[in-house]
């Protein structure tokens, strides 16, 4: 039991030590997760309000679609993403395997359906007569987009959470499409498997402690936003 | 006087389900008309088609004697609609009354445009800082009124304005509503199962059934099956085995209405093709659409509203719990339709 301690021990003093390993790992995941929630939150908004908002032909198997992709594991994300970054695939030639921006279209992927099925469910949940509301006040049909999302901003800050939960503890995509590259694309997730592999408990536990507080932070950040809300 | 609405040529479905057939109605710049009709009469679908928030299937509807729709120009800014159960945004009072003012890019005065339309339906201008979920129903649905009041609409629609409001609301969104037609000219159409409210207020009042507008009230509807007594004539017995007297029904169970005026609560002995009922009159009041009192009385297990002359004589007769006749002929019951 030791090694926890130490491993507690071990994360205050590679945070106040200011270790470049550490905190290398903590900007790398820190800019990962944001470009992959920015891009998430641009396309899965929308997306989930059209899902959420309006009656078409096959919605309930879109719906069904995007609820299944919840369950998307992150390795086959990153195998999928592998395959159409790699030299041999599709998108080779970009040369974007091995790279941040490689990982964090891999966690769109991940986040993306996350984004649109919770946003759908906080559309569908409105007031019916929230669009008869604003029709009758004047508004146009982008006003009513806007004002609908704002009226839903509870659930889209639950969306919001628990996409970037997942997005911060997923270690498959980073693994796979990231390639675990020491001062480059490794991300707190990947560090700690790669000290676990080591034998390396107390620092793996060390990042872990420290992946946690970074959720904590930005569970505390949204938290606030909702209380504000 | 010019029509500010119109509407001509309209049927309207609901999942093929025909709701609301109008050739044609109009209604005049700062009129107040009253939509009077049972539940699925059509009366909220003729609102939402009238307030521009819907689009019509078939059919136009005119705005200034020009065809209008939803989203299309900018008349939707100038009528604005009151639904049923208003919704308000999950905002404070102010910003829920300025939102339909931002929108047509309304900036300046916006604090007193809120104070205005907040003295208009009788609440305190603190009433702005407050939230959303701090309101009672009536505040609630009077914030709603304020913050169509802002905008100084030249159409103003109301659905059942005081179907969810105590007395006191209800007074004050009366008071409000008038006010925005003698200040601004806005022409008001109100639908109400309230019929004292309407008659009161309304210089009109348009009857709806099953989606049509009738030519006369609906309080005195008739309910079929019918009972055959010769080739032409069907009769429907009531409660009491009196008998109501009716031509032939266009269909078994075919419904039919008289209006209040063709029947009369009268001391004289039945003409040549008139009929008679008796019954008990339960009630007297004035109806501001016609010129004498109106009379409740109850025949059986139904209760009718039938007129009577304006003189002494036979408003004595028709003081609560009097046994009365009233006259009618067959003819005056018409159809209603399928």
């Amino acid at each position: 039991m030791d090694f926890i301690l130490q491993g507690i021990l071990q994360a205050l003093e590679l945070l106040v030590r200011g270790d470049r390993e550490t905190y290398s790992a903590i900007v790398t995941t820190v800019k990962v997760s944001s470009c992959s929630m920015a891009a998430s939150l641009l396309l899965g908004l929308p997306l989930g309000y059209l899902l959420g908002y309006f009656t078409f032909p096959g919605k309930n198997g879109l719906r069904l679609t995007v609820d299944t992709l919840l369950a998307l594991p992150t390795v086959f994300i990153g195998l999928v993403v592998y395959a159409f970054l790699s030299n041999q695939g599709p998108l080779g030639n970009f040369g974007m395997l091995f790279t941040i921006t490689g990982i964090a279209i891999g966690q769109t992927i991940l986040a993306l359906p996350i984004v649109i099925a919770l946003t759908a469910t906080a559309v569908e949940s409105l007031d019916h007569s929230l669009r008869l509301t604003l029709i009758s006040l004047g508004a146009s049909q982008k006003q009513i987009f806007l004002t609908s999302l704002w009226e839903a901003r509870l659930g889209l800050l639950v969306a919001a959470i628990a996409a970037t939960g997942r997005v911060l503890t997923e270690v498959g995509i980073s693994m796979m499409v990231g390639g675990n590259i020491k001062w480059h694309t490794r991300t707190i997730t990947t560090a700690i498997a790669l000290e676990t592999n080591k034998g390396q408990f107390a620092t793996g536990i060390a990042l872990g402690l420290i992946l946690l507080a970074m959720a904590f932070s930005v569970n505390l950040s949204l938290s606030f936003l909702r209380r504000k809300a | 006087m010019k029509s500010i609405l119109q509407m001509r040529g309209v049927q309207h479905r609901y999942n093929g389900r025909p709701v609301l057939e109008i050739d044609h109605v109009d209604f005049k710049t700062g009129s107040i008309t009253g939509l009077a009709g049972p539940n699925g009469s059509g009366k909220t679908t003729m609102l939402k088609l009238l307030s521009l928030t819907e689009a019509c299937r078939t059919g136009t509807v005119y705005f200034r004697e020009k065809p209008a729709a939803p989203f299309i120009n900018n008349n939707r800014h100038r009528v604005t609609l009151l639904p049923q159960e208003p919704y308000l945004l999950k905002r404070s009072v102010f910003e829920n009354i300025v939102y339909g003012l931002k929108i047509r890019g309304e900036k300046n005065n916006l604090n007193e445009l809120v104070a205005m339309a907040l003295d208009l339906v009788g609440l305190h201008e603190s009433f702005a800082g407050r939230q959303w979920h701090e309101l009672s129903g009536g505040e609630a649905h009077r914030v709603a009124l304020a913050a169509r009041l802002a905008l100084k609409p030249a159409c103003l629609l109301l659905d059942e304005p005081t179907a969810s409001v105590d007395m006191e609301s209800a007074r004050n969104i009366r008071k409000a509503v008038l006010m925005a037609r003698k200040e601004w000219g806005t022409t008001l159409i109100i639908a109400s199962h309230h019929r004292a409210w309407l008659n009161d207020i309304c210089d009109r009042i348009i009857y709806l059934y099953n989606g049509r507008i009738l030519d006369c009230s609906f309080e005195n509807i008739l309910l079929g099956p019918w009972e055959q007594r010769n080739n032409n004539q069907f009769v429907k017995t009531l409660a009491d085995d009196q008998e109501i007297f009716v031509s032939r029904p266009p269909y078994p169970d075919a419904s039919s209405v008289i209006d209040p005026k063709h029947l009369k609560v009268s001391a004289a002995t039945p003409g040549k093709n008139e009929k008679s009922l008796i019954g008990t009159v339960t009630g007297i009041f004035i109806d501001n659409h016609f010129s004498g009192p109106r009379v409740h009385v109850t025949c059986g297990d139904h209760r009718f509203i039938a007129s009577t002359e304006n003189d002494i004589f036979s408003m004595d007769n028709c003081r609560p719990g009097k046994k009365v006749t009233l006259i009618y002929r067959s003819e005056d019951i018409i159809w209603l339709p399928q």
